[in-house]
């Protein structure tokens, strides 16, 4: 979306425009869900943390200036949103590895384990990422946003964006490469 | 280059970021090494699991009936008119009223009634009718004139209520 389109959103919602502000709510929709995701991880509660940014949005709009791109200031929002969520949360257990199932004879582990893995155990492994690096994946893969978009929506340098998504996939593909070799090894004890 | 660097390389290496240069030393590497081609696998897995990432992302249509429905509840809560309006800021000096006459009404009840001679100098018919309201108040039992009381109350407070949602401020 345009600068002017935008401003001229955020104007009309500040003028009560219904529409104008559902209108803006849309199209900042998956980066809301992906910064979300991102902070409080996938915990099933994501929606309800997305609601809640929403009203936060509706309520402080007003204190809105400009100074910002507005997905800079929806990303503080719902940041904060996300991590007051966590505050609240209960301490949960996180499987480290459930890759279980034997392998098939005469395949490579790695590419047994590579067809299993599901986005479910993809968002465990996630789980276990910093917190920067899975909003920066979260945001180039849910919210579509390019390399210089994530750097302007968390307002640090390119170079960290490119830093935080480079260790991201490093630490997830030995996090994949590890469960496979477990499931391996567990097959064979087994056998 | 050792496998701990074209591992490094590979990322770059899937997103195209490589000069042709390293893209020829990876692809080398690759083809000679099997932990690096698991490697180069893994990593291919992995982009099309994160490419899926989209599809857990519940429709805007869900969302926006959700925000709808909280939002409803939302405007109700933060309209000013409500807490604010001269109706029901009335009702609630009603109960105030209410509340200090029972608990200070021995006081106050004898008070007034002394007032009525003074009354009477000046505003003579209306002080009496006033006074004579005041002291038979006074010789009601007190539960019937409370519930009497809140009774009125309460009605008065629902009916202007009633009219501030029905023709308040949206």
């Amino acid at each position: 979306m345009k600068d002017t389109d935008e401003r001229e959103l955020v104007r009309k919602a500040l003028a009560g425009d219904e529409r104008a502000f559902r209108k803006m709510l849309e199209s900042h929709y998956t980066l809301i869900y992906s910064i979300v995701r991102g902070v409080a991880g996938q915990h099933g509660e994501t929606d309800d943390i997305v609601q809640d940014v929403f009203i936060k949005i509706f309520r402080a709009l007003g204190n809105f200036r400009g100074d910002s791109r507005l997905s800079t200031w929806i990303y503080r929002i719902a940041r904060n949103e996300a991590l007051n969520a966590i505050d609240k949360r209960r301490p949960q257990v996180i499987p480290i590895d459930d890759c279980e199932e034997l392998p098939a004879a005469g395949e490579s582990p790695e590419t047994l384990c590579r067809q299993r893995i599901s986005r479910e155990r993809l968002e465990r492994f996630m789980e276990r990422l910093d917190e920067k690096q899975r909003v920066a994946i979260e945001l180039r893969y849910i919210g579509d946003k390019s390399y210089e978009e994530i750097a302007e929506i968390m307002d640090i340098p390119l170079g960290t964006v490119k830093t935080y998504i480079y260790r991201a996939k490093l630490s997830l593909k030995r996090m994949m490469m590890g469960a496979g070799a477990k499931a391996f090894e567990k097959g064979f004890g087994e056998l | 280059m050792n496998c701990n660097r074209i591992e490094e390389l590979l990322v770059q290496y899937l997103e195209g970021d490589l000069s042709a240069n390293e893209r020829r030393t990876v692809d080398a590497h690759v083809a000679s090494c099997a932990k690096c081609r698991r490697s180069l696998e893994t990593f291919m897995s992995l982009e099309e699991s994160l490419g899926t990432l989209k599809e857990t992302v519940p429709s805007w249509k869900t969302a926006e009936a959700r925000f709808s429905r909280r939002a409803g509840l939302e405007k109700r809560r933060s309209i000013p008119a409500f807490v604010f309006n001269a109706p029901f800021v009335a009702g609630l000096s009603f109960v105030a009223l209410g509340v200090v006459l029972f608990l200070r009404g021995n006081v106050i009840f004898p008070a007034i009634q002394s007032l009525g001679p003074r009354f009477a100098a000046s505003f003579d018919a209306l002080a009496q009718d006033l006074s004579r309201l005041f002291a038979d108040a006074a010789g009601i039992n007190v539960t019937l004139l409370i519930a009497i009381y809140g009774f009125l109350t309460f009605a008065f407070m629902c009916g202007t209520s009633a009219l501030v949602f029905r023709f308040g401020r949206k």
